[in-house]
């Protein structure tokens, strides 16, 4: 490349140098222009400087005297010694002008090169920074944009934590059970989940509350805790994880297909329930989701004590003080609930009503109290010949008590109805020992799955009482 | 930090960028100071939040270009917004699901243009994998509405199908150069959402027949063990995937730590 360009520049130089002589062939009366005291032949060298530098300027000038004052004089046949006397006297002078003329160009050509190389140079470097700039700043820009994005886009901020804990403070156990469970759903991204509790009338574990429970699933709502994972972490009050089947016989006689992750819900250092996650995305069952879990239960421990305080409270001032049996709102309560898990637990929820229509009667002879413990008397007397123990509430009025039956339809109510109605006709209740006779009515509602609710129940049973007071 | 007029007075234009990104480009113009972005950016705080901030919901919405995590994240906050008593935010957010809806419809279409435009085989199956794999974040999107939902993620197989059956896609790329390609875990994903395992445990068989070290393959196995609760596969295919990872030098031990999860003996007490 660097020859090529030297032989063009050379190239160039002999064409140029070669131009005064050639033009000297106009002239044949003045071979080296010495008229013109040889000037264009001495114009090359400073000429050819100005665009190569020194060094081709002085080959351009070597070259150019050589053809304009050796080589053309000596063709045209004028190389005589007047020739070369009157050049000897003509040129010195030109030929010095020439020669500083070709030094200052070479040097002005040296400096405009250093100069723009320069130029070049910084030119090239502002280029370069400005393009590692402007890389930067849109580098910086998404980098800003990601932050943003992940910080508007936390679903698992601590604000939402804090959020989520403040709506546990509201000693409404149902709405703090659901709070728990929508936490953890945000936290982990559990799909179904459920808070087990034990059941004192039925010895099984029944949930308290549900995520993500679909209608219409078949599901189990009363758990044996002999056999399943909540009893088992209940009674142990250890935390369960699928990963532990793996290398634990332990839990071979358990049923735990249900169970993803199972932890121990304390509350006053006891057991109070069993947390189960059901379903959760695979990359979510993580050791990390087990602390999370973990560390959402104790945050919630303190709001659950004071729950469950403020409940028995609650509880105690919901029983009647004279037969020790819970009232109405008890009972519409658990009637909701059963409803409620009837929803995934396909089955019948029945409600008998048992009136006592002599009841405000009777009142004249003897007090309150006493009649009221007289009619849950009947209630005993049918859990004996029965031999089952029934859930028995207080319903609207002192005359009146509510049964409330689970997994028996209409047909199974008609018949309990008549059995409660033959025992009655059998019975002998005392006050002071003063036979009271009873006149009893009943009034009952059935209601499949989750389909009714506890207000048409109760309306329809009241309806079957008023007909037979009729 | 001064705030309100404070901020207003001492800041050089009077301007006051709504957001971290606004503050971004301001500053950059030399509209606002410094101070002024720092606090932008360390006043962001998450939309989950209520009560809604429909500002911020709105800006977060506006952009195009965004990831599916914040996508489905903004669909979260609509659909429990859609039942909000108040009728304004019901109907904000119906307007939001319409346009979330209409964004991935219209990507949709774009990508059925490319689909249809792209000539060679080998285009033509990048252009069906995007295709189908938009499909598929479509129906993660619906989350709340399985309908929609299911409806998506058929469409995603049957764009899958019209390539040619995802076994024997897998087979072919599987001759070629030793891979399973990237449409039959994709088939395989759809259809483990779909919740249909059967047809998933299949496919997944018949992909490791033909690359038994694929190691993004072998954790797809445990995946759908997972979801049929078969726990001593998922650990079985894990420690495979483990294996493969290393062998494969990845590096970074993703497969091993769930490896080491999963065999690492009781739970965190």
């Amino acid at each position: 490349m660097g020859q090529q360009r030297s032989l063009r520049i050379g190239a160039e130089a002999l064409a140029l140098a070669a131009t005064p002589a050639a033009a000297n062939l106009l002239f044949p009366g003045d071979p080296g222009f010495l008229a013109l005291h040889g000037m264009p032949v001495f114009l090359a060298g400073p000429l050819f400087a100005g665009f190569y530098g020194l060094r081709w300027g002085l080959v351009a000038a070597l070259l150019s005297a050589l053809l304009g004052f050796g080589l053309l004089p000596a063709l045209s046949g004028s190389f005589t010694p007047a020739w070369l006397a009157a050049a000897a006297e003509t040129l010195p002078a030109s030929c010095v002008l020439g020669f500083f003329s070709l030094l200052g160009a070479g040097f002005f050509k040296h400096r405009f090169d250093r100069f723009r190389s320069l130029v070049m140079r910084r030119l090239r470097r502002i280029t370069k920074e400005s393009v590692a700039r402007s890389r930067e700043a849109r580098a910086l820009t998404r980098v800003n944009r990601v932050l943003e994005e992940r910080v508007s886009g936390q679903k698992d901020s601590i604000t939402l934590l804090q959020n989520q804990v403040r709506k546990l403070a509201s000693l409404n156990l149902d709405q703090a059970l659901s709070t728990i469970l929508e936490t953890i759903e945000l936290f982990t991204e559990t799909r179904a989940s459920s808070i087990w509790i034990p059941d004192p009338a039925s010895s099984l574990l029944v949930p308290a509350a549900t995520r993500g429970w679909k209608e219409g699933d078949e599901r189990e709502t009363a758990l044996d805790p002999d056999t399943s994972i909540e009893g088992y972490v209940l009674r142990n009050r250890k935390p369960f994880s699928v990963r532990m089947l793996l290398d634990n016989a332990e839990f071979d006689r358990f049923d735990a297909a249900r169970n993803i992750i199972t932890l121990p819900i304390i509350v006053k250092d006891k057991v109070w329930g069993a947390l189960t996650i059901e379903d959760l995305p695979f990359e979510r069952y993580s050791l990390y989701s087990e602390s999370l879990l973990a560390i959402l239960l104790s945050l919630a421990e303190p709001y659950l004590r004071s729950i469950t305080e403020y409940e028995s409270l609650h509880a105690q001032r919901e029983v009647d003080p004279d037969t020790g049996f819970p009232q109405y709102p008890v009972l519409w309560a658990n009637l909701a609930k059963e409803l409620e898990r009837r929803a995934f637990d396909p089955g019948f929820v029945t409600l008998v009503v048992v009136e006592m229509a002599n009841f405000e009667t009777a009142l004249e002879r003897w007090p309150r109290a006493d009649l009221k413990r007289l009619l849950f008397q009947v209630k005993e007397a049918f859990d004996a010949s029965s031999n089952e123990k029934h859930q028995a509430f207080h319903f609207k009025t002192d005359g009146q008590f509510a049964l409330l039956l689970p997994g028996l339809d209409q047909d199974g109510a008609s018949f309990l109805c008549l059995d409660l109605l033959t025992i009655c006709a059998g019975l002998e209740l005392r006050i002071g020992g003063e036979i009271v006779s009873l006149e009893i009515i009943v009034g009952f509602a059935s209601s499949r799955g989750g389909a009714g609710d506890p207000d048409t129940m109760v309306e329809t049973a009241e309806h079957l009482l008023s007909i037979q007071r009729l | 930090m001064k705030e309100g007029y404070q901020e207003l007075l001492s800041s050089r234009s009077g301007f006051l960028p709504k957001t971290q990104a606004q503050a971004l480009a301001a500053l950059s113009e030399g509209l606002v100071d410094e101070a002024i972005f720092v606090w932008k950016a360390v006043n962001i705080h998450p939309v989950f939040e209520e009560p809604w901030d429909f500002n911020d919901i709105e800006v977060l919405l506006s952009k195009e270009d965004l990831d599916l995590g914040t996508t489905v994240l903004l669909m979260t906050i609509f659909e429990r917004l859609i039942h909000d008593p108040d009728k304004e935010a019901a109907l904000f957010a119906a307007e939001s699901i319409n346009a979330v809806e209409r964004r991935f419809a219209k990507k949709t279409a774009r990508l059925r243009a490319k689909v249809a435009a792209s000539g060679a085989a080998e285009a033509s199956r990048e252009a069906i994998t995007d295709l189908a794999a938009h499909l598929r974040d479509f129906g993660r999107v619906f989350f709340a509405r399985p309908e929609l939902k299911r409806f998506y993620l058929r469409e995603a197989l049957d764009v899958i199908g019209s390539l040619e059956d995802g076994a024997a896609q897998a087979e072919t790329a599987a001759a070629g150069e030793k891979s399973i390609g990237a449409i039959a875990p994709l088939q395989i994903e759809v259809l483990l959402e779909l919740g249909e395992h059967e047809e998933a445990a299949e496919l997944i068989a018949a992909a490791l027949a033909l690359d038994p070290e694929n190691p993004d393959l072998l954790f797809l196995a445990a995946r759908a063990r997972f979801l049929r609760r078969d726990w001593r596969g998922v650990a079985t295919f894990l420690e495979a995937a483990s294996a493969a990872g290393e062998d494969a030098d990845r590096g970074c031990g993703e497969f091993a730590t769930l490896r080491d999860f999963w065999t690492g003996g009781a739970c965190r007490e």
